[in-house]
């Protein structure tokens, strides 16, 4: 395999996902409704400057789609393409709409949308989604990536053939029932014809949308891409160190910040020794912060701002903190295991007490006490946490709102901070 | 503060960093060079290994102010183009999952094969031990580390 392969993403320059940040985010709220897209009638082309064909989907009453929507045709900055994006120069590009976090699903939701479009996955361009408000729920978690985007990224796919198949037919003046496809031609048997997607998109791009009940899916026996062994899109990027996670994100004036949480649940700052920590070298600020009832949300504890990480890590070592535990003082693995122990009674045999089964031919049912052994055993609580460390990158409102492209995205906390600053 | 010209992937590089920082974070924040990974911070997990004079070392441990003249290697300089062979039997195994430990394994793997051009599978194994991989993909890279054995053994035979 070549390493250097085009479809490999570029790890900097202005990738679609830089265009897409300019778009307003849709609300925390709104994203975690992860509203279902069902409906072809949500369906949409737009032309795109230089004459491409993108086909995407926008929610109903989805303010923020309608928005993108009504600038997609006349701005090229709102010109976002879900899903689908094909240039007249023949570059097939298909949006990896969840998070990648080691599972695949970069790979295999493009793969997907490639199938019903027929086209060559070799050949075929993957963007990283950023969270955007018109693909549906953008997260990883309870494997539900392939099954709650299956139907959706097939028809996505199926839809934007259809198109290409009817920009051919119009072209060749022939009818579409005529025509096949096949890794991104369209094709014409009786007179030997065919024409790339790419020759296709300007023309596919003024079409309309065809009903639903026209656009076929492929029998899943037909299948040439889905159940292809196809190597991870980012491999080519991973094994040579190109920035590909939150963490190797860098934006202009960013800041590095340390966090030292409380130790225990509830806990909060008592104080602090903040003059001595903004008094190191490097450092830029240092601040409690009181922090929510959420105990999925920001925890208590102090925040150090410094210029570079390192800065931010060699003053966290001395950061010395007075916390008041509070009710969380007194949990702690061994008083778990103290009180389980507790509850278990003395460590005696415990005795149950059952009854043989009563038959016609059987004496009346006899009494007997049966032995039950209680094994003890404890298990200490596990941290199911990566390899890979925490980390958040969050913007000011008052700037260009960012919201970073991260492979492996953990961007809980990231929402956390962006909701208390911004 | 003070002054650092190091040698890094070939090239010279000069920084103003405090003393004691680790040679990680200097090319991660001050190099441009986020290849290198940073995973424990306490050289534990392997993901920040790069090469000093061609040995792997952990570079979260390293302060910059010991490493003088000495020339690194990090990730972005083991090839000029991903065609080192285990980036390349990297790509054909389909190695990575969540690919944060890989630059680190890579590293680790091509300082061992250099000394040892025909391991066993338990040679392996035992090299990499260092080098944690919390998706598990050790069967894997240890196929990989293989396969770039042979290809290595061919190249050179040419």
């Amino acid at each position: 395999m070549n390493p250097a392969s085009h479809r490999r993403q570029p790890a900097r320059g202005r990738s679609l996902d830089d265009r897409i940040q300019e778009k307003p985010a849709p609300s925390e709220r709104e994203q975690a409704r992860g509203l279902p897209v069902t409906r072809r009638d949500f369906l949409r082309v737009s032309a795109l400057a230089g004459g491409g064909f993108a086909l995407s989907l926008s929610f109903p009453g989805d303010a923020l789609g309608q928005i993108s929507q009504a600038l997609d045709d006349t701005t090229k900055v709102f010109t976002p393409g879900p899903f689908i994006k094909i240039t007249p120069q023949n570059i097939i590009t298909i949006l990896a709409k969840n998070p990648e976090t080691g599972q695949g699903v970069k790979t295999s939701l493009p793969m997907i949308v490639a199938e019903e479009l027929d086209a060559d996955f070799s050949q075929v361009v993957v963007e990283q989604a950023a969270l955007r408000g018109d693909v549906g729920a953008q997260f990883a978690g309870g494997s539900r990536s392939t099954p709650d985007n299956y139907m959706l990224l097939r028809r996505a796919g199926a839809t934007a053939r259809a198109m290409l198949v009817e920009a051919a037919a119009q072209t060749w003046n022939v009818r579409a029932e005529e025509l096949t496809t096949d890794r991104g031609r369209v094709i014409h048997a009786a007179t030997g014809r065919s024409l790339t997607y790419g020759q296709l998109a300007t023309k596919a791009a003024t079409l309309p949308i065809p009903d639903d009940r026209d656009v076929k899916l492929k029998n899943e026996s037909e299948f040439k891409v889905l159940g292809s062994r196809v190597g991870g899109v980012d491999n080519p990027a991973i094994v040579t160190g190109q920035a590909l996670y939150g963490i190797d994100q860098k934006l202009p004036g960013m800041v590095y910040a340390a966090y030292t949480k409380c130790p225990v649940y509830g806990g909060k700052v008592v104080s602090a020794n903040l003059a001595r920590i903004k008094a190191l070298p490097g450092v830029l600020d240092a601040f409690v912060i009181e922090g929510t009832d959420n105990i999925n949300g920001l925890l208590p504890g102090v925040a150090i701002i410094a210029n570079s990480t390192w800065a931010a890590f060699s003053a966290k070592r001395q950061l010395q903190v007075v916390w008041d535990e509070s009710a969380g003082a007194d949990h702690s693995i061994e008083a778990y295991a103290a009180k389980a122990a507790a509850l278990a009674g003395p460590a005696e045999p415990r005795c149950a007490t059952t009854a043989t089964s009563p038959g016609p031919s059987r004496p009346p049912p006899r009494w007997s006490r049966l032995i039950i052994s209680i094994p003890s055993s404890t298990t200490p609580r596990l941290s199911r946490r990566a390899a890979r460390p925490g980390r958040a990158t969050a913007g000011l409102n008052s700037g260009p709102r960012r919201r970073p492209r991260a492979r492996a995205a953990t961007s809980s906390p990231g929402l956390s901070i962006s909701r208390r600053i911004n | 503060m003070p002054r650092y010209t190091l040698n890094v992937n070939g090239q010279s590089r000069t920084v103003d960093v405090a003393a004691d920082t680790p040679l990680l974070w200097v090319l991660r924040d001050h190099l441009d060079l986020p290849g290198t990974k940073y995973g424990c911070g306490i050289g534990q997990c392997g993901a920040c290994t790069v090469h000093l004079n061609g040995v792997p070392l952990r570079s979260c441990q390293l302060p910059v102010s010991t490493v003088g003249g000495m020339a690194i290697t990090t990730i972005e300089g083991l090839s000029s183009d991903g065609a080192h062979p285990l980036q390349q039997a990297w790509c054909e195994h389909d190695v990575p999952q969540c690919g944060y430990c890989q630059a680190g394994q890579i590293m680790t793997a091509a300082a061992f094969l250099k000394g040892n051009p025909a391991p066993t599978d338990d040679e392996i194994d035992g090299a990499l031990a260092g080098n944690l991989c919390r998706c598990g993909t050790y069967v894997r890279i240890r196929a990989a580390v293989k396969d770039a054995a042979i290809a290595m053994a061919k190249e050179g035979a040419k």
